[in-house]
């Protein structure tokens, strides 16, 4: 078989192979055919495992940081002893802790043999032995991903040098004589042992083994010669300023979004392979942009690349991603049909007139109309036809006129696909209060007259919605007092609107939404009442619940148990990540359920589950949280989501992207992310941390290792920042630590921001777990107004050891972090005014696996709660000693008075609350969370999504949950 | 091959009624019922339908299990099953919520039965009436010539009230069991969610009330949730789970039994009776498998790679990874195997067995595995059935297609 060689830069070397070269691996089409990867110098044969992807320009092959490794057939005595030199090419895709480029090694302690040229903590590395423990030679800077790096590790018997991109970066006299071989592997892109493997990601273009230690002069210039063509100072992902996020549009159409930098005309290739195979650009040229991929096939995975423009007027692409749209949860529209004899042209112009009143007020309407009183099943039908985001139901007392319609919306083939009618009791509706989006009437519409109780009516219209009393085009005198007061409606205001769109409000609740809904509303004259969330409604704004990280809603309306289900439905398991992974926890606010899936965000109305919105978010992805902070949290107006250097906020109704906010730092990333709104109409202050680029944890695929409850840095090193900021209406700042903070310790209370912080720990990694990182830590407080430091206390944790987690809560005016350390918990109280330890408990873990090991501290009633006890906030004096027994890996989450939990079942997968009031417990079988914190309260409901995505248990339901007050 | 056919030709061809989900009370997938291949399409039922499926869908992979591929447990709720007798078909519709009669042989429409939610489940027709459930939280019966109303049990009464489910209106209540009648008593079960409670009732098939001391409705909370065609034994009922394994109660009272929750046991809504065991599945954490096991829930046999089977006397015909396999059902061995396209469902018909995959029906002798016939069809065939000279299959967008012979 003849093959052609790719035309790469090492051909000319590859065609007059130098001396000394033992061999040389060209990681290419031509020396790499069906698995079999050919040497130059064909000394060894050698398998690749794994899929065979190359990238082009320079040709190289791409190791996918799980599956692929090419073992050489070295048999003992081959390789090179006295002096070596392992030369490579290489662009990384992501660190970590432990990764192989080339070597033949084995490290486990007591035996230490061979040597490696990889990275240790994201930092290229070369290690040597020759019979004593490895010395392990390191680079002072993290490696650069997405850069190409030419790595060479020399040994010449008595010195070891590391060189990267030409410059010597360490040395080591540490190791003499020949290298001590064990019988292990000789492999390219992977650092296996007999132990263990941590596979490369990224790019290997070439790897060179010489036999004998090259100089530098020679190190240098073949650096020189090569780096035209692989230009190390390139990053070779293109990226737009921001984005790019996607929104599926239509039943077919998904809209990628993206920002850049100057005015470009947007392309986007896409297809169902990485072949592409389609395209769709822009017409005019701008710095926002919006393209959109029409066609798609339902349940579909596509890949998508933005190309950018060049300087000849072509275009090149940047990152691959990828979309799946069996997360499009818009329907095709209705078929063009007349199901009705005679057209009521009424009833399509209201249809028309609330569709472009409902879109200018949340842009795509989703969710449920009813329609009270529907006649003849008409303005049923126009309104499903103008809105394909919403379901109809129209109810009547009239069976005959039910079955009529029923009959004509069947013969077209149209009835029960979005549009269902139901004859019944129209003083008992039978749906659970606080059900519908609107409730409208054609009866009301045509004779002016409710059909039944307006009570009922009401009963089941959600909050943040509206109830229109009187018809949409009438102009009629304002009455006073209105006729519906004599109702003594709780929990509605009421709104006088007219032509003007001037607005009338007592500025109460709600002010905020409704005159976004009336903005959109050009011809209305009439009352208008406003449903507001349920009396004490709480809010699940950031992963622990609130700013302050108590784990509690603060919601007394589920507190008691007496819930029921009030929908389920999607996102089911498809769109999640795995159960395992310590994923962000979902959010509530204001009516609205945020959840946070596999690159992807979901909005859910809280009281009925529709989805108002999702998004599909490259590299949005977070997990191993414990050991991080969550990358979300939510105001009354919408979604903050940090996503690499930036937070982007989604506004709550319709997932418009409304801002971003980048970093107040070059080469960081935002970390902590946090907002505080002082009412519910103010905006948000806007908190974060700067971060090292990957040194969040993001891998959730492949086993165990990424289930992040093992007892290993792998699993429990902190990620660390070295700012902390605050972007406000009032003036921006940013504190500067000297050392590093610890991001799980970040919290909000009061005016102030509290954390855990080492002054003299290195910030180099972004991300660690050694004991140092404690001894020397402190308690800081910040002004969150200014930044301004305001004390600092030295924490005695230095002894505990290594924690396993380490979380901050704030709550009366104090501030309890707990130290999972040592087999035990660690609980710590201290004064939030001057940081004065004011007591401290500790009890043994109860077993140090499932996430028994990583509760986080649960503040409610004036307790504590880190199970299986619940200290007094106050005297640290044991309130409760009995925690119910559970099973599982989840957390503790609260609301007001209660606490909610899950039990691991196996069979039933159950979920349970706890009110602390009356000391019931009630138990919700058939369904599980996560092996972190995903069963939430907030908006007068209790919620779980489908966050045990991946687990094939017993329990009999996997289905996105929400429970209202019975 | 030739002399196969001439046989088959010469056989006389015997007609029957398919009168349930999966033929009978057992489930078996079998009737006595033959068809002469080929067969051409007679006519076919609607547009596809859209957004009707019950349940989300499973995640791709257990990271637990190094992300092996899961198997959907659902094996109802994308498809309008049929039951045809006589000269007549019944089917609900999951998207337009009715139950139809139509004409076996032209597809006209004979009457149409409005409920208020999904109907997921192949009726009964028995003694005349034709049996259902609904997502809606009631059981039906209705007169199978006419279509009117005979009786309506909502088990949970007024409280059954309709929950918002991804663009449908649902009971937490729906029943989701079908209705199946037997001796005079008619079977179901209501509710999906073990907390909010579930019911499984034994009614008076002409009544729908509780008449006779073997009648009886019976309230479990935080127990199971009775999703998937309920199984028939001569003093049990066999309740699958949804994505849980199957229970088992007393025929008589009402009274559970117990879970078959061997720990490989396979989970989801298929379960046919084998005589005196269980066949269950069709997942596990690791991929597609069948469960056999006695009334004393010991498993005792597992068909890994198997998603569904069909059973007549002699014969155990399974579909799965491994394509179509017939296997002896004294000597367990597996007599013939038929490698094609993952199949997704399969009945036996007198000496043929017939198979449903993706785009594609199949038919085979029953005896030797020969391949008799195969057409292209519409989207994923989940459901079929045989009965008076035409096979019925139900795709996953809510459509049938009906065969009968050239």
């Amino acid at each position: 078989m003849i093959r052609l060689l790719p035309l790469t830069m090492f051909a000319v070397q590859a065609a007059a192979m130098q001396p000394f070269v033992v061999d040389r691996w060209e990681l290419n089409a031509g020396f790499i055919h069906k698995g079999s990867v050919e040497g130059m110098n064909h000394r060894w044969p050698a398998k690749l495992e794994g899929a065979t992807v190359f990238s082009a320009k320079p040709d190289a092959l791409s190791f996918d940081g799980k599956t692929n490794a090419i073992v050489i057939d070295a048999k003992d005595g081959d390789l090179p002893t006295n002096e070596f030199s392992a030369e490579a090419w290489v662009a990384p895709r992501s660190g970590g802790a432990w990764g192989g480029v080339m070597g033949c090694i084995q490290d486990n302690g007591d035996f230490e043999r061979g040597w490696v040229l990889g990275y240790k903590d994201s930092k290229w590395c070369f290690a040597v032995s020759t019979g004593k423990k490895l010395t392990y030679l390191a680079a002072l800077d993290t490696m650069r991903l997405n850069h190409w790096a030419h790595v060479v590790g020399t040994y010449d018997g008595t010195t070891m040098r590391l060189f990267v991109n030409g410059l010597e970066v360490a040395n080591s006299a540490a190791q003499n004589g020949p290298v001590a071989y064990a019988p292990a592997p000789f492999v390219i892109g992977t650092y296996r042992d007999k132990d263990e493997n941590y596979p490369f990601s990224g790019l290997i273009a070439q790897a060179t083994l010489w036999s004998r230690a090259l100089p530098m002069e020679q190190i240098e210039a073949q650096f020189a010669a090569s780096s035209k063509v692989m230009n190390p100072g390139q990053n070779l992902l293109l990226q737009p300023l921001v984005g790019p996020w996607v929104k599926f549009t239509s039943h077919d159409t998904a809209t990628v979004y993206w920002e850049s930098e100057d005015n470009q005309k947007g392309a986007v290739v896409f297809g169902e392979t990485t072949a592409f195979g389609a395209r769709a650009s822009e017409a005019e040229a701008s710095m926002n942009h919006s393209v959109e991929l029409r066609g798609l096939k339902p349940k579909t995975k596509y890949f998508y690349q933005l190309r950018f423009p060049t300087a000849d007027g072509a275009d090149v692409g940047g990152e691959t991603y990828s979309l799946e749209t069996d997360f499009n949860f818009i329907r095709p529209p209705q078929p063009d049909v007349k199901p009705f004899a005679g057209e009521d042209e009424k009833a399509a112009k209201i249809a028309e007139w609330w569709e472009g009143h409902a879109r200018s007020a949340v842009g795509e309407p989703r969710g449920y109309i009813l329609d009270y009183g529907c006649g003849d099943g008409q303005l049923v039908w126009e309104l499903a036809k103008a809105m394909p985001g919403v379901s109809v139901i129209g109810v009547s007392d009239d069976a005959a006129a039910i079955a009529k319609a029923r009959a004509q919306l069947d013969a077209a083939g149209v009835y029960g696909n979005r549009v269902t009618l139901m004859h019944c009791d129209l003083k008992k509706l039978p749906f659970h209060p606080d059900t519908f989006d609107w409730v409208i009437s054609s009866d009301v519409l045509r004779s002016g007259k409710v059909p039944g109780p307006v009570e009922e009516a009401l009963r089941v219209t959600k909050p943040r919605s509206a109830f229109p009393m009187e018809p949409p085009w009438g102009s009629i005198t304002r009455p006073e007092p209105s006729p519906y007061d004599e109702l003594g409606l709780k929990h509605w205001r009421k709104w006088w609107s007219t032509f003007d769109d001037r607005v009338e409000s007592n500025g109460e609740e709600g002010a905020n939404d409704v005159l976004n809904i009336l903005h959109g509303i050009r011809q209305w004259e009439g009352y208008l009442y406003w449903k507001i969330a349920p009396k004490g409604a709480g809010a699940w704004s950031h992963a622990y619940g609130d700013a302050s990280n108590t784990a509690n809603s603060g919601d007394s309306v589920v507190a008691d148990g007496e819930v029921g289900l009030r929908w389920f439905g999607e996102p089911g398991a498809r769109g999640m990540m795995d159960r395992q992974p310590r994923n962000a926890p979902p959010l509530c606010v204001n009516g609205t359920f945020y959840i946070q899936g596999n690159n992807r965000l979901f909005a859910l109305d809280a009281y009925n589950g529709a989805v108002r919105w999702s998004v599909e978010v490259p590299n949005l992805r977070r997990v191993n949280v414990p050991r991080d902070s969550s990358n979300m949290c939510a105001s009354t107006y919408g979604l903050f989501v940090a996503v690499k250097d930036r937070v982007w906020h989604f506004s709550d109704a319709n997932g418009r992207l409304s801002h971003s906010l980048k970093v107040p730092a070059e080469d960081r990333d935002w970390g902590w992310l946090a907002c505080h709104q002082d009412s519910a109409r103010s905006y948000a202050t806007v908190f974060g941390s700067t971060i090292k680029p990957g040194s969040t944890y993001t891998e959730f695929e492949g086993g165990e290792a990424f289930w992040y409850d093992t007892h290993t840095e792998a699993s429990t090193a902190k990620v660390l920042s070295d700012s902390v900021f605050a972007f406000s209406q009032n003036g921006n700042w940013t504190d500067k630590s000297k050392g590093v903070v610890i991001n799980s310790t970040l919290c909000l209370g009061g005016d102030r921001i509290y954390f855990v912080e080492n002054p003299t720990f290195p910030f180099d990694t972004g991300r660690a777990e050694k004991p140092e990182l404690y001894k020397g830590a402190q308690l800081v407080a910040l002004d969150a107004k200014t930044g301004k430091r305001l004390w600092h206390k030295p924490l005695a944790i230095g002894g505990l050891g290594i924690a396993e987690a380490l979380y901050l809560s704030y709550s009366d005016g104090k501030l309890v972090l707990l130290d999972s350390a040592n087999k035990a918990y660690h609980t710590f109280a201290f004064s939030a005014k001057n940081g004065n330890e004011l007591w401290h408990r500790t009890h043994p873990w109860k077993r140090d696996h499932h996430g028994g090991h990583l509760y986080h501290p649960v503040i409610v009633r004036g307790m504590v709660i880190v199970e299986p006890f619940g200290y007094d906030l106050a005297t640290g004096d044991v309130k409760l000693s009995e925690m119910p027994e559970r099973g599982g890996c989840s957390t503790l989450s609260a609301a007001k008075d209660a606490l909610h939990f899950i039990n691991w079942d196996y069979d039933k997968g159950s979920l349970y609350t706890w009110d602390l009031t009356s000391g019931s417990q009630r138990k919700f079988s058939g369904s599980r969370g996560n092996c972190f914190l995903s069963f939430i309260s907030g908006s007068g409901m209790m919620l779980l999504p489908t966050a045990s995505g991946g687990c094939s248990c017993r329990y009999p339901n996997q289905v996105t949950l929400g429970f209202g007050s019975k | 091959m030739k002399a196969l056919v001439l046989i088959f030709i010469a056989a006389p061809l015997i007609a029957a009624d398919w009168p349930t989900f999966l033929h009978d009370a057992q489930r078996t997938s079998s009737t006595t019922e033959t068809l002469r291949t080929p067969l051409k399409l007679a006519w076919k039922s609607g547009a596809p339908e859209g957004g009707t499926q019950a349940w989300p869908d499973e995640a791709k992979r257990d990271e637990y299990r190094a992300g092996k591929a899961l198997v959907p447990r659902y094996s109802f709720d994308r498809a309008n099953h049929v039951a045809a007798v006589g000269d007549r078909v019944f089917f609900g519709s999951a998207q337009s919520h009715w139950m139809r009669c139509a004409d076996a042989s032209t597809g006209a429409v004979k009457w149409t039965f409005f409920s208020d939610g999904p109907i997921r489940l192949a009726p009964t027709v028995a003694d005349g009436r034709v049996y259902f459930g609904s997502d809606d939280g009631s059981a039906y019966c209705v007169d199978a010539a006419k279509g009117t109303l005979v009786w309506k049990n909502t088990p949970a009464g007024e409280a059954s009230k309709l929950l918002p489910n991804d663009g449908r209106f649902v009971s937490p209540w729906a029943v989701r069991t079908g209705v199946i009648v037997d001796k005079g008593t008619a079977y179901f079960g209501a509710g999906l969610f073990p907390h909010e409670g579930v019911f499984v009732c034994a009614v008076d098939a002409s009544t729908g009330k509780i008449t006779s001391p073997t009648h009886w409705q019976h309230r479990f909370e935080n127990e199971f949730t009775p999703q998937g065609a309920l199984v028939l034994a001569e003093d049990r009922v066999f309740l699958p789970a949804g994505r849980s394994t199957p229970w088992m109660l007393d025929r008589t009272t009402g009274k559970v039994s117990g879970q078959f929750n061997d720990k490989k046991s396979g989970m989801g809504t298929f379960a046919m009776l084998l005589g005196d065991t269980l066949l269950y599945g069709p997942a596990d954490r690791g991929g597609s498998v069948l469960t056999e096991a006695g009334f004393d829930f010991k498993a005792i046999g597992l068909l890994s790679g198997a998603s569904a089977a069909a059973v007549s006397s002699d014969r155990l015909y399974i579909v799965g990874e491994k394509g179509l396999i017939g296997v002896n059902r004294k000597t367990k061995g597996v007599e013939w195997a038929a490698k094609i396209p993952q199949p997704i469902c399969v009945i036996v018909a007198g000496e043929t067995v017939f198979t449903g995959g993706d785009g594609e029906l199949r038919a085979f002798s029953a005896a030797k595995g020969i391949e008799l016939w195969q057409t292209k069809a519409d989207g994923r065939i989940l459901g079929l059935a045989a009965a008076n000279g035409r096979l019925f299959a139900s795709n996953d967008r809510g459509q049938i297609f009906v065969f009968a012979a050239e």
